[in-house]
Parts: structure tokens; C-alpha cells; sequence
């Protein structure tokens, strides 16, 4: 099990590596189309279901984690508390996303896990806030390399676009 | 300390300026404390015309004011030019960049604005950041410089 101290480093150190270099888990699922987790595998073969649901987990760990820390900030809440409502807020959106290819993600999460009933107050703070700030590394990633050039086949209809299309119809 | 920085890309050749927007001075200061700052440029998706940095990562000085305790305002509402964070907090935030129409009715918290002279620099950084997000999938690295 790593120290509070060795954790924080090593995420902060991928925090470094990711911030103008894409991250490997987000090259080989967004660029490269490579799931090898097996997410998409049963949906004959496709990545697209891969990418529409494994995207989102990251942009709610981002968020998970600055919850918890406002909420880590108000003494009301017990460490107990905290830890609890943490493991129901972010293990599972990051479990899926490993399951999506994103393993790094996952891997601290299961880190952080391990140590999360020994930490103080303030360890916590300063852990999630390295791992959100890894976390957004990770989300940037993920939206520059979606295709959202595909969006230009789903465009928005009105009731204008109808109504032409029913008149043709009734030629 | 002048509350005041660039945003620079580099590639493009292209820089704005942007001065303090007279809210949350102490959030600004924060983020110009941590500056230079080195980060992916990425572009809004659904809300409207925004530039949007995702990490903006604050490596120097935590971040530790109280969201209660930061204006707030209607992205809709904003003007043309207007600087805000998203869940600015500890290590990192999010910043967007509004250079035209918006619809988001989200609150953010507003800091800063591109100074009136560099508005027009700010929509063609804008359009080609959408160009890059939408079909070239071009990597824009944005720079944000403290200026004296």
C-alpha cells in the first residue's frame, strides 16, 4: 500500500506527463478506436457505444471529486462520511471507465481507495484535488480526439423542417 | 500586482490581452499567481461560442476560495470577451472564453475580459479552435502569461 505522500507524487507526475501529451489510455480508445477492456465487443464490434458512455464517467469523476472536496471543507461532515460518500460517487464511474480502456483512471482510484480511511482532512483535499486535476488532463484528451465532426449528420429539426418534408410528401 | 494577462497560441501566432473584469479580483489573482500556464486549447460543444480549457492546471497556489464567497453570472448574460472559471477549486479549474452568441444559462464565475482592441483576434482564434474541435483534430496549445 503507498503512502499518502508517494500516491499524491506519482498522480502528480501524470499530471505533468498528460498536460501537453496525450494520455496513452485516451490515444489508444478515442484516436485509435482500441478497446481492449472488450467494451463495444458484444455490440458487434463497434466503439462508438464505447465512446458515448465511457466519455461522460470522466467528466463526472472531475466533478465527483469537487463536490467532495466542498464537502470536505465543511466540519459537518466525519471523515467516516466523507469516505463513504466517496466510494459511492466515484469508484464506480471510474470502475466503467476502465472497462471503456481508460485504465491509469482506474488504477488510482483503487489507489486512493486503499488509503482513503487513513488520510486526515487535509490529505484528502490535496489527493482528490491531484487526482481531479489528472482526471481533467484525461478529459481534455478525450474531447479533442471525439469525432464531433459527426454531429454534422444529427442535425436540429424544427417544425419548419416538418412541415416542408409534408409538403413534398403530399406533392 | 496589475491584474492583468495574455493568452497566446503559440501555433497560430495569434495573442489577446485580458484585464480584470472588476469581479472576483481575489479569484483572478489566485489564477495569475499560478501563471505561466501551459494547457490544451479545447472549444464549448453545446452552450454557444466559447473557447474552453478544460485543465487549466494551478500547480503554484491552491485554490481555496469558497464558491459562496464568488459573483456569479448567467453565461447568457455575459458580454462578448468575458473570462469565467468552472469549479475553480485546490489544484485545477476550467475556463471559458465567450468571443460570440451564447445560450448557456449556467452560472459561472466571472473574472477577467479580452480587452476591446483584441475582440476580433478572439473569434478567429475562436473559429479555428471550432475548425480544429469539429475536422482537423489539430492539437492548439494556449499559453497564459502574467503581464507587468
Amino acid at each position: 500500500m503507498k503512502t499518502f505522500k508517494q500516491l499524491k507524487a506519482e498522480i502528480e507526475e501524470q499530471i505533468a506527463v498528460s498536460s501537453l501529451e496525450p494520455d496513452q489510455d485516451v490515444l489508444d480508445v478515442f484516436r485509435y478506436s482500441i478497446s481492449k477492456a472488450g467494451a463495444g465487443y458484444p455490440q458487434d464490434n463497434q466503439i462508438f457505444t464505447t465512446w458515448f458512455y465511457g466519455a461522460p464517467d470522466c467528466g463526472y469523476v472531475t466533478d465527483w471529486c469537487y463536490f467532495l472536496v466542498e464537502l470536505a471543507r465543511d466540519e459537518y461532515y466525519s471523515m467516516e462520511e466523507l469516505c463513504k460518500i466517496a466510494r459511492f460517487w466515484f469508484v464506480q464511474p471510474s470502475h466503467f471507465g476502465e472497462y471503456c480502456g481508460l485504465y491509469k483512471q482506474y488504477y488510482f482510484t483503487k489507489e486512493i481507495d486503499k488509503i482513503m480511511d487513513t488520510l486526515t482532512r487535509q490529505e484528502f483535499v490535496e489527493l482528490l484535488s491531484a487526482f481531479r486535476a489528472y482526471i481533467a488532463n484525461v478529459n481534455v484528451w478525450v474531447f479533442q480526439y471525439f469525432p464531433w465532426g459527426v454531429g454534422q449528420a444529427f442535425m436540429r429539426k424544427d417544425q419548419k423542417y416538418y412541415e416542408e418534408a409534408l409538403s413534398l410528401c403530399n406533392g | 500586482m496589475m491584474l492583468q494577462f495574455k493568452m497566446v497560441w503559440p501555433q497560430l501566432n495569434l495573442s489577446v490581452r485580458c484585464q480584470s473584469c472588476g469581479k472576483n479580483e481575489n479569484a483572478l489573482k489566485a489564477l495569475i499567481e499560478n501563471m505561466p500556464i501551459k494547457t490544451i486549447q479545447g472549444h464549448e460543444m453545446v452552450g454557444g461560442w466559447m473557447l474552453r480549457n478544460r485543465s487549466v492546471y494551478m500547480g503554484k497556489r491552491f485554490f481555496d476560495i469558497p464558491p459562496q464567497e464568488m459573483e456569479s453570472e448567467c453565461m447568457k448574460d455575459a458580454p462578448v470577451g468575458r473570462i469565467s472559471l468552472l469549479f475553480p477549486q485546490g489544484n485545477s479549474t476550467e475556463m471559458l472564453v465567450k468571443y460570440d452568441e451564447c445560450e448557456d444559462s449556467r452560472s459561472y464565475t466571472p473574472v477577467a475580459d479580452v480587452v476591446e482592441e483584441d475582440l476580433e483576434t478572439l473569434k478567429q482564434v475562436g473559429k479555428l479552435q471550432w475548425k480544429s474541435a469539429t475536422r482537423t483534430k489539430e492539437v492548439l496549445v494556449v499559453e497564459f502569461v502574467a503581464e507587468d
